[in-house]
């Protein structure tokens, strides 16, 4: 537990995780795309050509050497359009505790006093930061909500440009200034519970005392951030009911908040060592609550992030505690609902694990494949992106313990009636690695996916998708002909028999039916020993079916 | 197999789906079978007289639909023109589908009901009315067969020579109804062309033709309508596809008036629904009306954990 990539949590908006995983998802999510990222601008993929748009051609893997024209008319959006709809941006606000006093006296600026009064003054503007202001209604105590406004910009100058003056002294006025600030109830979330939030038509509802809000998140990074903070000093103060009560607040609706939050939390955890494992412990248990009681909280992205970066400076070998984690909470959390919400961060995880210690590849798969989704197409196309960001990092001994499942899930996949699906499975072949890993392993790998490739070159509603099918089987018959030959035999001769199977089995139905109406005869003309050899009859009919 | 000889079944079916209880797959297939000889009869251009009552988008919001019958009077008592786009985004499109297609069959002379967009296989895949065959059914059949079905109903309708219905908009390869009517319109919407143009086509106040931010179809100006109306004869061009705040808008200096009958549609835009009221004289009047309260609301809870059991 060493490193931890600071860069990755930067203050801005795009996290380097959240980039890189949109990159690869504009990658493949090819122009024939769902309507969900619609106004993504052709990205370059790493082989350096375009993808986009514009890109009529599927590039086909470099055995055929061909480009085949495919036809990629984009699937139209139907977004909720209209200039006349009036958006409400909800503003709702969690429960403050509104002081008593807020009648507040602007203070002289630090650069208008003498360097040996900062300190006093210094705590003298930091109680006043203690005084809570109603931001529910925006025309009351202005003068009072510009003065803490002032004295919060100040001290934030104060510690980024003095930092010496900052002493340790000040530490529990600092942090009782956050808590009585930060630390509140939550509002009840704006949708109903059990709906998740929709990213694309829900507005979260943004915290209202922002304005002042944000100047005490800034102020209190900057004092983490400071290289003189005395962690020894501070841990007094910043302890495990501290943590505790952070957490909470990242169910927080607002995204400025929650990214805040993030990087407040990431710094205790790179400067505080006695609280790392409270820390680890703390979001496992959130997550598990999430997964298996309530798949309500907001700030699973966030949290998922900071542990990707935990997992990324992770030693080896890893820790039993580590590998419980991914069987115990990382896996399942492709079980909820949300996952969207939270995709690019879980699957950089589970990248980073299979990266870092290839034996646990066998486990994540088996578990992704246990956990995949059978009723929710968009969750399934985006449990094959990450199948085969998993394949990009795999080791080609761990591949052979799982090709089998997989292939057989892929096979389903590809034959999905929804073209989404099939589509991001048989955009598995554009992928060299894979190409690879199929090509030493065809023996194995084209028995369990021809028929569904077979079928599906027969009929398939979407014609992208049926030109696609009908490449892959091109790149089948090219990588072993005589070996594509033989399946091929193989299936058409076990098509031949269910079918003659089913001839069979008509039949037979067709004798019973009329043993029945012969029965039921007979039965009217009250012969109850006749009826009895007739059940003889079916006993025997049904003795010759098992046999033959 | 005939309609005739179903009637009991299909009064059977109404029952049901009225309940919000979704048929079986084999009474669907049955459904889809016998709707599908109803559909194949009717014109790219059907008929429909007056009185009647003309709806927009439904969008799966089944206790809506319940509440638009309620407003707008029972089927068959009270005529109706649906305008597209039944399945999609709500939780209820196998139910509401299912129903309207039950009317259709039961009662074919006095509801009228025309494709939409969504009423496409592609849409209905990202959308959510394929997911939604495979939770209540447990696979793709349902979905196959509704969306074969889905390519024969009928583009547009024609209210008494007067009133041109359909659910997007125009085509700049449609000068005439004649245009439409040569249309061999049984097939997956496309996507471009004269087909896919009136299922997608949006309205605007800038004038001619304009590429639609949508991806599909165009956006066609006053001049456009007004010239369309002029040269077939027409009052007003009635369509749905938007949503709009009130129900219903005007656009186009009154050539062309959109009608949507999801109010809070998708469940949170807070909106209005409206339907057009015809009468014999063909004076129409709008109908507004808000959502129904909904009853799974209640029920929907946080999940209690196993070990309060």
């Amino acid at each position: 537990m060493k490193g931890i990539k600071s860069k990755m949590l930067s203050r801005g908006k795009s996290q380097d995780t959240q980039k890189s995983s949109k990159k690869k998802e504009s990658k493949k999510s090819n122009s024939h795309d769902s309507s969900k990222a619609p106004k993504e601008s052709p990205s370059t993929d790493p082989n350096g050509s375009v993808i986009g748009a514009q890109n009529d051609f599927l590039t086909v893997p470099k055995h055929s050497g061909k480009k085949v024209p495919i036809d990629t008319t984009p699937t139209p959006r139907d977004e909720i359009l209209l200039e006349n709809v009036r958006t409400v941006r909800k503003q709702r606000s969690s429960l403050y505790h509104i002081s008593e006093n807020r009648n507040l006296v602007r203070l002289p600026s630090f650069t208008d006093v003498p360097v040996n009064k900062w300190h006093s003054l210094a705590l003298e503007k930091l109680e006043q930061c203690c005084v809570v202001f109603d931001f529910n209604d925006p025309s009351t105590d202005l003068y009072g909500k510009e003065v803490k406004r002032e004295a919060l910009q100040d001290l934030i100058d104060l510690i980024s440009v003095r930092k010496e003056a900052i002493d340790e002294s000040l530490y529990p006025s600092i942090v009782h200034m956050f808590a009585v600030n930060v630390f509140r109830p939550l509002p009840p979330p704006s949708n109903p519970p059990g709906e998740i939030m929709d990213l694309e038509e829900d507005e979260p509802a943004l915290e209202v005392a922002w304005p002042h809000l944000h100047l005490v998140y800034d102020f209190f990074l900057r004092f983490f951030e400071s290289p003189s903070l005395n962690t020894s000093v501070a841990k007094v103060y910043i302890n495990q009911k501290f943590i505790r009560k952070l957490l909470v607040l990242f169910d927080s609706e607002d995204p400025r908040e929650r990214d805040f939050l993030k990087t407040t939390l990431h710094r205790i955890y790179g400067k505080f060592l006695s609280l790392r494992a409270f820390i680890r412990r703390s979001i496992n248990n959130l997550f598990l609550q999430f997964v298996y009681e309530n798949e309500q909280f907001n700030g699973i992205a966030e949290l998922l992030e900071i542990l990707g970066s935990i997992i990324n400076g992770f030693a080896l070998p890893l820790k039993e505690e580590h590998k419980i984690f991914l069987s115990r909470v990382l896996i399942p959390l492709h079980k909820a609902k949300s996952l969207p919400l939270y995709y690019p961060q879980i699957a950089y995880g589970i990248v980073q694990f299979v990266e870092k210690d290839s034996s646990v590849t066998e486990e994540v798969v088996l578990g992704l494949l246990r956990y995949w989704p059978k009723v929710n197409s968009s969750k399934e196309v985006l449990f094959l992106n990450e199948i085969e960001d998993i394949i990009e990092v795999m080791e080609p001994s761990e591949f052979l313990k799982i090709q089998v499942p997989l292939f057989h899930k892929l096979a389903t996949s590809i034959s999905s009636q929804n073209f989404q699906v099939a589509e991001r499975a048989l955009y598995f072949f554009n992928n060299d690695y894979f190409v690879h890993l199929v090509e030493e392993n065809v023996d194995i790998i084209l028995p369990i996916i021809y028929p569904a490739l077979f079928e599906i070159s027969k009929s398939h509603w979407n014609r992208v998708i049926h030109s696609m099918v009908c490449n892959v089987l091109k790149l089948f018959m090219d990588i072993n002909p005589s070996l594509f030959d033989e399946v091929d035999a193989e299936y058409s001769e076990s098509r031949r028999k269910k079918e003659d199977e089913e001839i069979i089995r008509e039949e037979r139905w067709t004798i019973l039916e009329n043993i029945a109406k012969e029965n039921a005869m007979k039965l009217k003309s009250q012969n109850p020993t006749t009826v009895h050899s007739t059940t003889e009859r079916l006993k025997k009919l049904s003795l010759d079916y098992t046999n033959g | 197999m005939s309609v005739s000889g179903k009637i009991g079944e299909v009064d059977r079916w109404i029952e049901q789906l009225s309940r919000c209880e979704p048929l079986s797959e084999e009474d669907v297939i049955q459904m889809c079978d016998l709707a599908k000889e109803v559909l194949s009869v009717e014109s790219n251009v059907q008929s429909v007289r007056c009185p009647v009552t003309v709806c927009g988008d439904i969008h799966g919001q089944f206790h809506d639909l319940m509440e638009l019958f309620n407003i707008g009077g029972p089927s068959p008592d009270t005529n109706y023109l649906f305008m597209g786009d039944y399945v999609d985004r709500g939780y209820h499109s196998v139910e509401t589908v299912s129903l309207l297609i039950a009317f259709k069959i039961r009662y074919p002379q006095r509801i009228t009901i025309l494709r939409g967009n969504h009423e496409s296989r592609q849409i209905t895949q990202v959308y959510g009315f394929y997911d939604e065959c495979l939770r209540k059914y447990g696979n793709a059949n349902v979905w196959q067969y509704f969306t074969d079905l889905f390519d024969y109903l009928p583009l547009t309708a024609l209210i008494e020579d007067r009133i041109f219905c359909l659910h997007g908009g125009l085509s700049p390869s449609i000068d005439t109804l004649d245009h439409v009517r040569i249309l061999d319109r049984v097939q997956e919407v496309p996507h471009e062309g004269p087909i896919c143009d009136l299922l997608w086509s949006d309205p605007d106040d800038r004038p001619g033709w304009g590429i639609s931010p949508r991806g599909a179809g165009y956006t066609f100006g006053p001049d456009i309508a007004e010239a369309f109306n002029h040269n077939n004869g027409l009052d007003l061009i009635a369509r749905a596809h938007q949503l709009v705040m009130e129900g219903y808008n005007w656009t186009t200096n009154h050539n062309v008036v959109t009608i949507f009958s999801a109010p809070n549609y998708c469940y949170r835009c807070g909106n209005q629904a409206a339907i057009m009221g015809i009468d014999d004289h063909i004076n129409y009047a709008f109908i507004q009306y808000d959502t129904a309260p909904r009853k799974e609301e209640l029920h929907v809870t946080r999940r209690t954990p196993d070990y309060f059991l």
